[in-house]
């Protein structure tokens, strides 16, 4: 004999048990996106902040005579404190890397966590104009 | 009996609810990816490579050697070449020269990045390409238009190609 208290007890069960789980899964994901947004949004700020670094030593005037024109005797005479407030208080690491001397100059304060890379082409001043690659690191912390 | 369809059905329901509902929120966390100022860097690299100085060039014209002096930049002899290229004049070989600034061109940009210089007059179709190679549809584009070298010429139409090329 079938009791219909306890079929309609088994249905309800079947329900809650599907709510249960979607519910579950529903939470799960918005917790997923939400941390999927927040590491995103940090790596577009940390992205950011290499590329304002970047552009900041692209134009600086101690080393350049006009954007993306570094002066190699000016870069000679530049340390790792000189360039270091252009990297807003993160760690940095700048390179630039006359292409055709071969030779190059690194201003670095390394840091840990999370980072971000900026890169850009520019020209090395010196007897001759040469191309140059120059690249701006910084780091989470 | 009934009941559970309904149940079944209304249990059915929520679970697509749900999905949708998770799905628009995978939609919102996914990342558009970091858009790279390709253009930008198309544009830095277009002025740092024409602002290059070179030593050492030259060029054939009817079979005779042709010495540029010292210290002309990239964009002054692409220009002249092109000039020279525009008269129809089959006379001229720059292949030399062409190959010292595909040289520096592929060492100025970064690895796994490919470049084209292209050159040619406002008038016509290119006349150079260092290296000779096609465009990919998807690429960025850096020009610069420049008045003749004298005043029967033509403009002169300077700029480069670049895209992303991960070695396969």
């Amino acid at each position: 004999m079938r009791s219909v208290r306890g079929v309609t007890a088994m249905e309800d069960v079947a329900l809650l048990s599907v709510a249960i789980v979607g519910l579950s899964l529903f939470v799960a994901s918005i917790l997923g996106a939400q941390l999927a947004h927040e590491a995103r949004e940090r790596g577009e700020r940390l992205q950011a902040e290499a590329e304002t670094f970047l552009e900041a030593v692209l134009e600086d005037r101690r080393w350049t005579v006009g954007r993306g024109l570094l002066l190699a005797e000016a870069l000679n005479r530049t340390t790792t404190e000189d360039v270091r407030p252009l990297a807003l208080g993160r760690p940095f690491r700048l390179a630039v890397w006359d292409v055709v001397a071969g030779t190059g100059w690194t201003f670095a304060k390394e840091g840990g966590g999370d980072f971000r890379t900026a890169a850009t082409s520019a020209n090395v001043v010196g007897s001759r104009t040469n191309p140059a690659r120059v690249t701006a690191m910084v780091w989470e912390f | 009996m009934r009941s559970g369809f309904e149940a079944l059905a209304d249990a059915t329901l929520l679970v697509l609810v749900l999905l949708a509902a998770s799905s628009a929120l995978a939609g919102f966390a996914a990342s558009p990816g970091h858009r790279m100022a390709i253009q930008s860097y198309a544009e830095d690299t277009r002025l740092a490579l024409f602002r290059s100085t070179l030593d050492g060039l030259w060029y054939e014209a009817d079979g005779a050697r042709v010495d540029v002096l010292n210290g002309t930049n990239v964009e002054t002899f692409l220009r002249l070449e092109v000039h020279l290229l525009a008269t129809g004049n089959r006379g001229f070989d720059f292949s030399a020269a062409n190959a010292r600034v595909a040289d520096l061109t592929n060492r100025l940009v970064r690895p796994a990045w490919a470049i084209v210089i292209v050159a040619g007059t406002t008038h016509d179709a290119d006349l150079v390409r260092i290296p000779d190679r096609s465009i990919p549809s998807e690429h960025a584009a850096a020009f610069w238009v420049y008045p003749p070298l004298d005043e029967d010429g033509v403009r002169t139409r300077l700029g480069i190609a670049l895209w992303f090329s991960p070695p396969r």
